[in-house]
């Protein structure tokens, strides 16, 4: 006989490496399939002649795989709004997680309003599963994959878990070629809090009477194809004997081996994000028992496997007699079965075992542990809110002693440490419903097996889909194409992205903006984008620039007016009141300010047009300037009015500068930088006053050929002459400095 | 169903809200939000969520100014908004006299972030001429400051050819300051009504000096207006 395992990864192999194992010790090929590719490594115990192992073909190859994968998800995502799942809110989040947009989010809604729910959740379910009865087997590569390797029975595991929608059309082309196939459940909690089965398999092989009731009662399995096997998984556990006695194992962990010992077993990160904040709070609380038994207790804390290192690598140093359990405790192994032996440790030594929501606790009761929780609130999403945390409280009398608090928890703890033997009984009768249904001392593989063959066994005949089913295929795909349904094609959880990019979307927007705000598109002045460093070498100044005129021209402006910046090194640098007036993005009020480090006289510059106001305040914020330099949004003039010249709707409040300074308390400059396009002569006659003050002692005024001789004279008169003329400025010093010199 | 009735609908907003977000249309620096106010349309600019929301409902939160505005400020009177921020008031208060009438509104603020949405905002909303933004920091005192330079409001009326104003928002944060130096203009008669920003930081001195230059308590929270 050759089986077909069907698995997502090859790490979902230790769960049913004794399956395996059985079936080609009884003479039967195992094909192994796993979705991975490259090298594929089985352990130790299952090299084996008759084991092949290799990758599995995907996905389908027609054009329905664009849409199974949304619709297999919609159809798990609308299981969680059930009236059973109805405090599972964690779940249902991370069902809708990556529902394409419109529909996820839309049943979201509907499910708030409580009486639609009853009316649409139905009818969208119902909906669902005729699509998916719409959908065929993939006769391009699935079934060609299963008919090249000729299995006489097809087995399947997970099938429900989120990743595996795929597997739905492994079954459904095993229906259709007349090749038995089989279900296994990875885990204890796979048929409460994953998806759906969609298809029927022709045999479930469940752990217990629980999983058969959810399979019969949530998936919709027929009672007759649903057999109760025991929980496989366990079996090499119940074989494995104690590796270390309690005072070796105490050695390797540092632990008192005097005091009795508690494990507390961590819970994977969806139950329990950040539970080590909870863990510390944990072992403060037994600490400060008032039990002495307890308070001295050894501490061991088995992190889940995917975060051993985090835990380890944590400081624990604050409490004493207190282990983090590594993976690696008996050295490096290949085999899974290794980190088994040292839970296997772990729990032997153990008085008592402590944990929130995981599978390690089926293995704690296994070896007649005590086991103990706590409800917290934190958690409850991923504990008391789930269903199968309820196992562990109802099925054959409950296994966990729960407590609602840490005091109370301490107080339950400190009677199994003392009397383990008496909690012994509890954990004996949990395991014998759920792990070991057909009697404790009965191995649950061989039932597997035995199943198994049986299947193969039994004829099968292909499905063939019926007449209306084959004519209306091809209308509900070319509906799905028009709709765009599942968007799915390359990444599902676009969702928002999808919405956003859709076309639904533009058109809101191109209609609003036709009706509200037609103008106001170009209205807006461009943001600035990024910023370009100054062009002068000694400083690193920054300048916001939005376009490719201000990164060429105005980063430039160093290199493009070397005599201003001489002018600067010169004179401002030296210090004293400087007013950049006409400042622009402020350029050469930022360089200033950077190079007379140390002088704490403010640099004053008049910027009057908005846009260049607020671009040289986010300069002067850029290049932390804002103590040295301040930004002045008026115009100056010649006389003190209301300035209209930008037009009425934009008046402006035109100071003349002898004013500001007089009559405003700014501080007399003693440089002054001009350069105003053409209002520098009515500037000057507004600072009559300040241009005579012998505070002032240079002047760098941009000159047009048309103002030149009316400025050189007006300066003239106020005491000052010509040092330098360049292109288009010119640089004035006091007469009598000159003199003096 | 165990989740409160609150609960729920708190989910169905956010839904809603993200959809909002989403299906605005976008601008050169941000998005194009309006004014959840039934009578005008009053668009902004806005950069995030959070505050575009803020935004959006700022004539819900403080109903009172609007009914000061509907009722109180009519089409030819002036209206001085002190701390304008981005403008939505201001904006509201212009399109409420829906283009008639001579009245303005004098958007005073400083700070050059919002300074800059406000002139966007004019410029979205077509309301350059009616929102006249004045980009001066108002405090007692004169010289620099801070903030910038600082005028007194009375100087800039004594100076300057403004219009006189009949109404005033006061919402700067030091609102004591801007009133001690516009202690004139508040004497003049001409000033009917003042609406004082909710702040938190409002000065307890500020009813005092309201009361000694004529003003009594309004018929709407935090007004006052100019006994006859």
């Amino acid at each position: 006989m050759k089986v077909l395992f069907m698995m997502h990864t090859i790490n979902r192999l230790r769960n049913f490496d004794g399956v395996v194992r059985a079936l080609a010790d009884r003479g039967h090929t195992v094909r192994l399939a796993f979705l991975q590719k490259g090298e594929l490594k089985l352990p130790e115990s299952l090299q084996h002649p008759r084991i092949e192992v290799g990758a599995s073909a995907k996905g389908r190859a027609d054009e329905w795989r664009r849409y199974t994968r949304s619709l297999r998800r919609m159809a798990d995502a609308l299981r969680y709004l059930r009236p059973m799942y109805r405090r599972a809110g964690k779940l249902r989040d991370r069902a809708f997680e990556g529902i394409d947009f419109p529909f996820g989010q839309a049943i979201v809604v509907l499910y708030y309003f409580g009486w639609l729910r009853f009316l649409f959740v139905p009818l969208i379910a119902r909906l669902l599963s005729f699509l998916e009865r719409m959908v065929p087997s993939d006769e391009l590569r699935i079934n060609a994959f299963i008919r090249e390797q000729k299995p006489d029975v097809i087995l399947v595991s997970p099938l429900v878990q989120r990743g595996s929608e795929y597997q739905v059309d492994y079954v459904k082309g095993a229906h259709d070629l007349g090749i038995p196939v089989a279900v296994l459940p990875f885990s204890w909690d796979n048929l409460t809090n994953k998806g759906l089965m969609r298809v029927i398999p022709d045999r479930v092989l469940v752990w217990n009477q629980t999983q058969k009731d959810e399979a019969v009662g949530l998936h919709g399995v027929p009672h007759d194809r649903v057999s109760i096997c025991g929980a496989w998984r366990f079996d090499q556990f119940f074989a494995m004997k104690p590796r270390t006695t309690k005072e070796e194992f105490c050695r390797l962990l540092t632990l008192d081996p005097a005091r009795p010992l508690i494990s507390y077993l961590c819970s994977s990160e969806f139950t329990s994000a950040n539970e080590m904040d909870f863990v510390r709070e944990w072992i403060r609380a037994i600490r400060r028992s008032p039990d002495a038994v307890l308070r001295s207790c050894g501490l061991m804390i088995r992190p889940y496997p995917d975060h051993v290192r985090a835990w380890s690598e944590a400081d624990w140093s604050e409490f004493k007699n207190v282990a983090v359990v590594p993976g690696a405790l008996f050295g490096q192994s290949r085999d899974a079965s290794w980190g088994d032996q040292v839970l296997y440790d772990t729990l032997h030594h153990s008085s008592a075992v402590v944990g929130l929501n995981t599978s390690a606790m089926i293995e704690a009761a296994i070896l007649s542990k005590p086991v103990h929780t706590i409800l917290v609130k934190q958690f409850r999403g991923g504990q008391a809110d789930t269903l199968h945390f309820h196992y562990f409280l109802n099925v054959n009398g409950g296994l966990l002693s729960v407590a609602k608090d840490l005091k109370r928890h301490c107080e339950q703890l400190v009677r199994s440490v003392n009397a383990p033997a008496a909690r012994a009984e509890k954990s004996d009768r949990f395991i014998e419903a759920f792990v070991r249904p057909q009697g404790l001392d009965r191995e649950s593989t061989p039932r597997v097996v035995e199943e198994i063959e049986r299947l193969a066994a039994s004829p099968k005949e292909s499905r063939v889909a019926p007449a209306w089913e084959t004519a209306l295929r091809p209308r509900v795909l070319s509906a799905l194409r028009s709709l765009n349904f599942g968007f799915g094609r390359m990444n599902l959880s676009m969702g928002w992205g999808w919405f956003a990019k859709g076309k639904l979307v533009d058109w809101v927007r191109s209609y609003w903006r036709r009706r509200y705000a037609t103008a106001s598109g170009g209205a807006l002045a461009q943001r600035p984008t990024d910023k370009v460093r100054l062009d002068y070498p000694g400083k690193e100044i920054y300048i916001c620039a939005n376009s490719d005129q201000e990164r060429r021209w105005q980063a430039r402006s160093p290199s493009k007016e070397p005599w201003t910046v001489r002018w600067l090194e010169q004179h401002v640098a030296e210090g004293g009141v400087f007013y950049d007036i006409g400042s622009r993005l402020g350029v050469f009020a930022i360089l200033a300010a950077k190079l007379r480090n140390g002088h704490s006289q403010k640099i004053i510059a008049f910027e009057p047009r908005m846009p260049s106001f607020i671009r040289l305040c986010e300069n002067i914020r850029l290049n932390d300037c804002a103590k040295k330099v301040m930004a002045v949004p008026l115009p100056l003039a010649s006389k003190t009015a209301l300035n209209q010249d930008a037009g009425p709707e934009a008046p402006s409040l035109a100071f003349r500068l002898d004013e500001l300074v007089e009559k405003h308390d700014l501080p007399k400059p003693a440089h002054i930088r001009l350069d105003c396009a053409g209002q520098e002569l009515s500037i000057l006659e507004g600072a009559a006053r300040t241009l005579s003050d012998e505070s002032l002692k240079t002047m760098l005024v941009e000159m047009s050929p048309a103002v030149s001789g009316p400025v050189t004279d007006y300066m003239r008169g106020k005491g000052f002459i010509l040092a330098e003329k360049f292109e288009k400025h010119g640089i004035f010093l006091r007469d009598d400095r000159k003199a003096s010199a | 169903m165990t989740l409160g009735l609150d609960a729920r609908l708190g989910d169905v907003r956010r839904f809603l809200e993200k959809v909002w977000w989403h299906v605005l249309p976008e601008v050169p620096g941000g998005k194009l939000a309006k004014l959840r106010y039934a009578k005008s349309d009053v668009f902004y600019r806005v950069d995030n969520r959070a505050e575009g929301l803020r935004q959006a409902e700022a004539g819900l939160r403080e109903p009172s100014a609007v009914r000061w505005l509907e009722d109180h400020v009519g089409h030819d009177e002036v209206l001085y908004h002190i701390g304008a921020g981005v403008g939505t008031f201001a904006l509201l208060a212009a399109k409420l006299r829906n283009g008639s009438g001579q009245g303005r509104v004098l958007a005073f603020e400083s700070d050059p972030v919002l300074l800059e949405r406000l002139l966007d905002n004019i410029a979205i909303n077509r309301c350059a001429g009616k929102v006249v933004p004045v980009p001066l920091h108002l405090s007692s005192g004169r010289g620099p400051v801070r903030e910038g330079l600082a005028f007194r409001l009375d100087d800039l009326l004594a100076t300057f050819d403004l219009p006189r104003p009949q109404h005033v928002l006061l919402e700067a944060g030091r609102e004591l300051e801007v009133l001690e130096g516009a202690d004139r203009t508040f004497r003049e008669t001409s000033l009917k009504s003042v609406l004082l920003g909710g702040g938190r930081d409002a000065a307890a001195g500020t009813p005092g000096f309201l009361e000694e230059r004529g003003f009594r308590p309004g018929p709407l929270p935090r007004l006052w207006v100019r006994q006859a």
